[in-house]
């Protein structure tokens, strides 16, 4: 029988006042924060989120703290975990239910290792390489992530997605000039597709900044554009910004009335945007993108942790 | 005309008694277990008729072990479809109340987009077997319904039905006996042609990713065959062999519905 998750409020690597803490402690060995473990034992780390059938955010789903800062947490299995787990006989596809399964509860930590277990039987397996490097960048590992996507890229039918995903872990790494190239080729195989095409800008936007660029290239990629983002409303608030389409006031309130995903993204989108203009608006919109700690999984949350931990000189 | 009839009916009877065979006896066909894996993508060879796919299933294997859940899910849908056909389309049939509830229930179903609503509905209910039954059944009656209705109304309106009213059969005696007897013909072409729309309503609904991977039809075949790149690895066994078979079970269905349909 497993352990009931302790509950604690999930103070840790995040912003004071939106979570993170500049002054946070020494890491310990196995990479967590000792004063996180302490602080994990005696609150309850229930966000007050209500879900389903009365439970809360957190009772079904797993967290930073867990996945990356690696504590010790359990997470217990929701019903499509206990059911994928009683019928997994080892095979490929019962194996991935198990998988998709756990990454539904967002416990990439115990995915890949099911993955990475799977894998010595299965190697070379398109789909499995393709989860693995999805994970690996799930869970801040960002060289064996462009390793096993880089692989997928030469084998794929969907090279779209898996050079996005790749040009957002070059990103990641802070290979800027190759993350801007391959997103360069993204925009060409995007053009009939608004929401992706929108996605590809933004980041766009992101490598132009870090680069020092000009706008001009973005303004250019732009014209074709046809505003019709569908759900990614935070990236085309930051890209429209970015284009001297929005006022400031404006930006900062697009995504107000809409999910707590799109004003991450828009939130981070600004403070890259001002990363160079106003380095304390910067702050404030970066701490803001991590407010919300159970987006942990999306790349404008990943991104956002980890230029809090290179501003802050620390190794996520 | 006969000779026709009949090359139509032993062609479609010995398609049919082949994939019947498959889905009863699979060892007989393939000495490999289904989840039983080899190199991947491996070209037709002698050992491997269809090549291996992605993760290294050998592909005829897993069309012949497929056999079996096409076969169910079709037949059974098909029943069910067909006991719900004629249920509500013997009780359109009648005067009043009852009637026009019935026969506005069917015109309500004739309205809806089936596959629209089909899609919804099972990605709410789930891809298991018995949802994917229930939710092609539900849908798949109507058109049996119609039918059923026309011929109810058309046997009420001939005249030993109403001497059995005048000897003073009752309403049960006269649906059951004399009714019912009269359109098993309709019946039986009904669900010939219902085992036909359900293997393709499930093909269609597999494709489109709503169905069990883990015991795939032919349809979940195509569709895994399509998302896991068997085209740009030059893998077409793998996409056009299941539906090849599927092509070829609604052939078997429809040359027998054909032959005996003009026997009758």
């Amino acid at each position: 029988m497993k352990k009931p998750r302790k509950k604690g409020p999930c103070k840790g690597n995040l912003p004071k006042g939106a979570g993170l803490n500049a002054n946070a402690v020494e890491p310990n060995d196995n990479g967590a924060n000792k004063k996180d473990v302490c602080s994990m034992k005696n609150d309850t780390h229930s966000h007050g989120k209500p879900h389903v059938h009365g439970k809360l955010f957190s009772d079904i789903h797993s967290c930073i703290e867990k996945e990356w800062l690696y504590m010790d947490i359990t997470v217990p299995d929701d019903e499509r975990t206990l059911s994928a787990k009683e019928s997994s006989d080892g095979t490929y596809e019962k194996v991935m239910d198990y998988v998709d399964a756990l990454c539904f509860q967002l416990r990439y930590r115990e995915a890949l290792a099911c993955c990475e277990s799977l894998y010595k039987t299965y190697p070379n397996v398109y789909r499995l390489e393709r989860r693995l490097g999805v994970l690996y960048f799930k869970l801040l590992k960002f060289d064996e992530s462009q390793k096993f996507l880089t692989k997928c890229l030469f084998d794929t039918d969907e090279e779209l997605q898996l050079t996005y995903i790749l040009a957002v872990v070059c990103y990641y790494k802070e290979d800027y000039q190759r993350a801007k190239s391959l997103l360069s080729r993204c925009a060409v195989l995007s053009a009939d597709d608004g929401e992706m095409y929108v996605a590809v800008l933004y980041w766009f936007l992101c490598c132009s900044v870090r680069l020092n660029h000009s706008f001009d290239e973005l303004k250019n990629l732009a014209k074709n554009y046809n505003f019709d983002c569908g759900h990614h409303l935070g990236y085309d608030g930051a890209v429209r910004f970015a284009l001297d389409m929005l006022s400031e006031a404006k930006a900062e309130s697009f995504c107000d009335k809409d999910t707590a995903l799109n004003r991450c993204c828009l939130n981070y989108g600004l403070s890259v945007i001002f990363e160079r203009k106003d380095k304390e608006k910067c702050r404030k919109y970066l701490s803001k993108s991590l407010e919300d700690k159970d987006l942990f999984g999306a790349y404008s949350y990943i991104a956002g942790y980890n230029d809090f931990n290179r501003k802050n000189q620390r190794n996520p | 005309m006969i000779k026709s009839r009949l090359v139509a009916l032993i062609l479609g009877c010995t398609i049919l008694a082949l994939f019947v065979f498959m889905s009863v006896c699979p060892k007989v066909f393939t000495p490999y277990a289904p989840k039983q894996t080899f190199e991947l993508w491996l070209k037709p060879s002698a050992s491997h008729i269809l090549g291996t796919n992605d993760v290294g299933y050998d592909i005829f294997t897993e069309i012949v072990y497929g056999t079996s859940q096409t076969f169910f899910i079709g037949i059974s849908s098909s029943l069910l479809a067909l006991i719900l056909g004629a249920l509500i389309g013997v009780l359109s049939a009648q005067n009043g109340f009852i009637g026009q509830i019935f026969s506005g229930l069917i015109n309500l179903f004739v309205m809806l987009p089936k596959l629209v609503c089909l899609i919804v509905l099972a990605a709410f209910a789930g891809n298991g077997y018995l949802n994917r039954i229930l939710l092609i059944a539900l849908f798949g009656w109507v058109e049996t319904a119609r039918e059923i209705r026309a011929k109810t109304i058309k046997i009420k309106s001939s005249s030993y039905i109403e001497n059995c009213k005048i000897h003073g059969f009752g309403k049960i005696h006269i649906a059951v006996f004399h009714i019912l007897p009269n359109l098993f013909d309709l019946l039986f072409a009904r669900f010939l042609n219902g085992v036909n729309g359900s293997v393709m309503t499930e093909s269609a609904l597999s494709f489109l990713g709503i169905g069990d991977l883990y015991n795939p039809t032919w349809g979940t075949m195509i569709n895994l065959a399509f998302r896991r790149g068997a085209f740009i690895r030059g893998a077409y066994n793998y996409l056009l062999m299941p539906a090849v078979c599927i092509s070829l079970l609604v052939l078997a269905f429809y040359l027998i519905g054909l032959a005996l349909k003009k026997e009758n």
